[in-house]
């Protein structure tokens, strides 16, 4: 029971971690981002060749989200830009873009399958129960990415200005917010996150070139099912973690896969806000 | 009232004949060519073919749904994916024959008939937005390649499923009936895509809302053809393993239904032969690339998504399309003749109630935004709505015509009560709305926006476009009076101002309404054009005993036209009464010139 | 000297229909205009186009100086030309303290425009904690207006501050706005139904009527008559 428990936990932590940064992209720019997929793996990739070259993981982790937030910023004033008037195309051009980076980091790294040896190894006793001490530290990670983005958005200026593009852009722009500027700095880092989150989850699973995939559905869909706020995310995705866990336990894993899409699409369907406002 | 076929004469129908004529003519090269190619092509093309005719019809249905209905769907793979399955499950578990085969043909189309309505009632309901028709087509494949992996032996799991007996033809013979089968889908679909019924369908596309208000069903339809599509997908899909004897995962994935959508952005959207087009290179090209230079192709593909995305929209159908006409405008329409209908469908009353209204009242959390507001209104009458900014004026028409607006109170149109009606249900009580910007099919001409707007009542043509459209006298008067008759063959975009407010007006009196509700008619006109809509106004309401409820700024325009005015202010109704208790009133000048009375401080 | 803020042949509008024709004015410092005329007449527009929001089909704005007829808007408010609309002018989910900071440039400029925002209003100084939305109508006025005060503008544009206020405010806010432009030499426009406060802060007034200028002059003891009879119903 215990076990359960901290898995749901620990998978809502990782959950929170690859949707927080595209659901800061949703928020301001209305924008579906498919290549966030691929940020993932970039980051992951960054996480890789700093492990390689020996690299402490104090520095490994800044080294991958810069490298995200570097893509993001590129990805944003080459092809974003200029598809803001149409959304769904946008969602194309970011596949597309995903695609891309894919086959290049295929190209540059081979398309097999690698590991990451994780910064903190061995088990935590926790009540009676042993259980991953890196897992463990994905919920303080979580916590501190949660806290982070709560401090940018509340505490600075530029996240004053992204709140204000947010809720009226015309009126953030009369009174003399740069929204461009908002935007082109949302996208690096709502990229940069992803990527960081590529490299926290390196030690959990394996490194390949398509390993962000499997993510973006789910991150895709907490990101609807929480109306674009961060905390109504962090709710769902403890809730639909959560279910995921005591699906895949119970029934069967792989329809613990499909859980979150599946609760989502029909609390979309029944509740178009989503948990927003519940 | 001017006779309007003396206007618009017939026209020689020979032009009509002669085009179909050319383009039978070109069906029939094309057929010839199909059954000619396989004696000029070696094995190894032929095989490559096969497969990309059966996976260009499944490209035909994401344009069907992308480009002229305007979901954006990732879901067709899954579809064409329960053909494959179909087919491969029934042959492996019953082996090959006869009525096997009409097993697997049914349960091919059943189970992509059930699936596509499950999704599609997922996908449309009032209020859905194209994004999330999106993310829930996304969800499908990905659902259906977990289910095809965890069934074992039943599905083969991941190796999917191979070995079982099929189909025996010759190659040349497959290639024959693949081509056949493409070009037969892809003429069905052009056909019924310039029909009248496809002009609906980019109706849907251009502007659900107003369609919603010409009392179209509009999720119906859209779930109506996705189950369609779904059934010509999955049909693709059992073709496609009759003819290769395997059934993978892939055949109903995410990236395949990527995959359709890419070829379908590469030929051209909303053109079918774009389809055709992108399916036709991509595969081919495919074959010849990817095993040569696996990654490089596949950043070839992705490179040039971004690039047609950015740089050409319209694909490559689009490009030689700029190229060849040089832009030259197609027109579409111009010889529809438009015909007052002979006579009225319903017989009208005279007189009587038309809106009734009931302590209605509208809230945002504490805010209030319409409360306790009462009036009736019977036909006949012209009644202006005024206020400042923010009365609550538009609120007030948006409560009249969509059950589900207003927080409480009661409100009937024609005698209906309208409950928590979607409009589209209340429109059928003899309602009409304009709204205040003009409201209008873009991508249409003036023609088909009238036909579309008649859909409720005269069911447009599945496999034609009626050469005859017939409206109702008023909605006849509008167009002719403002000169639309003379543009019919012109699409709404390049209409100016003014003459999209006319269209719109002539849309919405094709709908035969009893009530009539204008938000703001005659923001932004001329001179000229408002006077012109001041007299068809006029003569709605005296002429055609229409109920009239207009919502309007000019205090002059509503003196001149009105039959009584009602003042909203701070959402109550603050003054109810003819045109010179209203206008002479000191209460209205305090309130147009923000000097509150203390009568009017205490009502708020 | 240069005129603070000029229009000349502006026309612009929405999508394809046509909102202001043809409309030159000029508007030397520290003077205060009243733009006046009925509703849906294109004085919201004539700002928006002013500022940038509308896009100018012909013409020219030029505003310290240079022309800024092809500055995104917030450029322009970074050269001091500050806008007060009359719909959606509050962040209603921030607190007042936000939406203040949003009137200053840098949050280093913050504390000492707090302390003067204080002075004019202080009702605000003591809710600076408080959501925005909860705020009354006619304290989320005032908060609209110190925002603006805050920017120290060249050119200030205000949109139907007086709507829906009560009389003791809208006097308040008369008094502010005349000792800020003595204080400071600000510019104003003013778009407004109520004439009697437009009348009294401005020295010059322009009717507007369908996207036009039908008349200009001076504030006089006859202007309100004048003004009267062109909006006469």
């Amino acid at each position: 029971m215990l076990t359960i428990a901290l898995d749901a936990v620990t998978t809502a932590a990782l959950l929170f971690i690859i949707s927080s940064g595209l659901l800061i992209v949703f928020g301001v720019m209305k924008i579906i981002n498919f290549a966030h997929a691929a940020f993932v793996t970039v980051g992951a990739y960054a996480a890789l060749v700093g492990t390689r070259l020996g690299l402490p993981w104090a520095l490994v982790l800044p080294l991958a989200f810069a490298t995200g937030a570097a893509c993001g910023a590129l990805t944003e004033a080459t092809i974003v830009r200029r598809l803001y008037q149409r959304p769904l195309d946008a969602i194309l051009a970011t596949w597309g873009l995903g695609t891309v980076i894919g086959q290049l980091v295929t190209l540059i790294f081979g398309r097999e399958v690698q590991f990451v040896q994780a910064p903190i190894t061995g088990t935590i006793d926790l009540f009676g129960l042993d259980y991953s001490a890196y897992r463990i530290a994905m919920i303080a990670a979580a916590v501190i990415v949660a806290v982070a983005f709560t401090g940018l958005l509340s505490g600075t200026r530029l996240g004053l200005s992204t709140r204000a593009v947010i809720m009226n852009e015309m009126l953030a722009q009369g009174l003399g917010v740069d929204s461009s500027r908002v935007r082109l700095v949302t996208f690096a880092l709502g990229s940069g996150l992803a990527a960081l989150a590529g490299a926290l989850i390196t030690p959990l699973s394996s490194v390949d070139p398509n390993m962000g995939l499997p993510w973006l559905i789910s991150a895709f869909m907490l990101v609807m099912v929480s109306g674009g706020s961060l905390p109504t995310l962090a709710v769902s995705c403890i809730v639909l973690g959560g279910l995921q866990v005591i699906v895949s336990t119970f029934v069967n894993p792989i329809l613990g896969g499909l859980t979150i899409a599946i609760c989502a699409a029909i609390v979309l369907r029944i509740r178009p806000e989503g948990f927003a406002r519940a | 009232m001017p006779e309007a076929n003396q206007l618009s004469p017939a026209v020689p129908t020979a032009i009509g004949a002669s085009a179909t004529l050319r383009a039978m003519a070109l069906v029939a090269l094309v057929v010839g060519a199909v059954m000619l190619a396989p004696l000029m092509l070696d094995t190894y093309m032929l095989n490559i073919l096969v497969r990309a005719f059966f996976v260009a019809i499944a490209a035909i249905t994401v344009d069907i749904m992308w480009g002229y209905c305007g979901t954006l769907t990732f879901g067709q793979s899954a579809f064409f994916g329960i053909g494959v399955y179909a087919l491969a499950i029934t042959f492996t578990e019953y082996g090959f024959g006869p009525w096997q085969a009409v097993l697997a043909i049914a349960a091919a189309i059943i189970a992509a008939a059930a699936v596509a309505g499950l999704t599609g009632w997922l996908s449309f309901y009032p209020g859905s937005t194209p994004l999330y028709a999106s993310i829930v087509s996304l969800v499908v494949p990905i659902v259906l390649v977990q289910i095809l992996y965890s069934g074992g032996t039943f599905t083969g799991s991941s190796s999917g499923l191979v070995g079982f007996e099929t189909f025996d033809l010759e190659f040349d013979n497959w290639f024959r009936l693949a081509g056949l089968a493409l070009v037969a889908t892809a003429v069905v679909a052009l056909i019924m895509m310039r029909s009248d019924t496809g002009r609906l369908l980019k109706a849907l596309r251009d502007n659900d809302e107003r369609c919603t208000y010409l009392g179209i069903n509009t999720s119906r339809y859209r779930i109506v053809v996705l189950v369609l599509t779904a059934i010509v997908a999955s049909l693709a899909g059992f073709g496609y393993a009759a003819f290769g004897g395997v059934a993978a995962p892939e055949n109903a994935s995410f990236t395949f239904g990527t995959r359709l959508i890419i070829m379908v952005a590469l030929g051209g959207r909303g053109t079918v032969i774009g389809a055709i087009v992108g399916a036709l290179s991509i595969e081919v090209a495919s074959a010849y690339l990817s095993g040569s230079l696996p990654y490089v192709w596949e950043l070839i593909i992705g490179i040039a998504l971004i690039t047609v995305i950015l740089a050409f929209p319209d694909g490559l159908l689009g490009v030689f399309k700029r190229i060849a006409y040089g832009g030259r405008p197609l027109e579409n329409g111009a010889t529809v003749q438009l015909r007052p209908m002979a006579t009225a469908t319903g017989t009208k009353a005279e007189s009587g109630v038309a809106i009734e209204a009931r302590e209605l009242g509208k809230h945002f959390g504490s805010l209030s935004v319409l409360d306790g507001v009462q009036f009736k209104a019977n036909r006949g009458e012209l009644l202006s709505l005024v206020g400042p900014n923010g009365a609550g004026k538009t609120t007030l028409i948006r409560c009249l015509s969509d059950g589900r607006e207003r927080s409480s109170g009661f409100v009937a149109i024609a005698g209906h009560p309208i409950d928590h009606l979607p409009p589209s249900r209340i429109v059928r009580f003899g309602l009409g709305r304009k709204f205040q910007a003009a409201s209008v099919f873009e991508t249409l001409t003036v023609a088909e926006c009238l036909r579309v707007a008649r859909t409720h009542r005269a069911r447009p043509a599945l496999a034609s476009t009626s050469p005859v459209l017939e409206l109702p006298a008023a909605a006849i008067s509008v167009v002719e009076r403002s000169g639309l008759a003379d543009r019919r063959g012109e699409e709404a975009r390049n209409l100016s101002h003014g003459l999209k407010q006319a269209l719109e007006l002539a849309m919405v009196l094709a709908l035969e309404p009893e009530v009539l509700l204008l938000d703001e008619p005659t923001a932004g006109l001329t001179r000229a054009e408002r006077q012109a809509f001041a007299d068809i106004l006029t003569s709605l309401a005296s002429g055609d005993r229409l109920c009239i409820l207009l919502v309007e700024h000019d205090l002059d325009f509503v003196r001149d036209i009105s039959s009584r005015i009602i003042v909203l202010h701070q959402g109550r109704i603050a003054l109810d009464g003819s045109v010179d208790e209203v206008v002479d009133s000191e209460l209205v000048r305090e309130i147009y010139t923000g000097q509150q009375s203390s009568s009017l401080r205490s009502a708020s | 000297m240069t005129d603070a803020l000029r229009v000349e042949g502006l026309t612009s509008g929405y999508g394809t229909s046509e909102a202001i024709s043809d409309v030159s004015f000029a508007l030397a410092k520290s003077e205060v205009l009243a733009l006046v005329g009925k509703n849906g007449m294109g004085k919201t527009s004539l700002l928006k186009a002013v500022l940038g929001f509308l896009p100018a089909w012909r013409g020219h704005v030029t505003f310290a100086g240079s022309d800024v007829t092809r500055m995104p808007p917030h450029q322009r408010r970074r050269l001091g030309l500050v806008y007060v609309p009359q719909e959606h002018a509050l962040f209603q989910d921030l607190t007042v303290r936000d939406n203040l900071r949003l009137g200053v440039l840098s949050d280093r400029d913050l504390d000492a425009a707090l302390d003067e925002v204080g002075r004019w209003f202080p009702v605000l100084a003591r809710r600076l904690r408080q959501r925005a939305g909860t705020l009354s109508g006619g304290e989320q006025k005032m908060l609209i207006v110190a925002r603006a005060l805050m920017a120290r503008p060249e050119v200030l544009l205000l949109d139907e501050v007086t709507e829906g206020l009560q009389p003791s405010l809208v006097d308040r806010l008369s008094e502010v706005l005349t000792r800020f432009r003595k204080d400071f030499g600000t510019s104003m426009v003013v778009i407004e139904q109520h004439l009697p406060f437009a009348l009294g802060i401005a020295s010059r007034y322009m009717v507007f009527k369908r996207g036009e200028i039908v008349d200009s002059a001076d504030v006089d003891a006859d202007a309100e008559a004048r003004i009267e009879a062109h909006m006469r119903i």
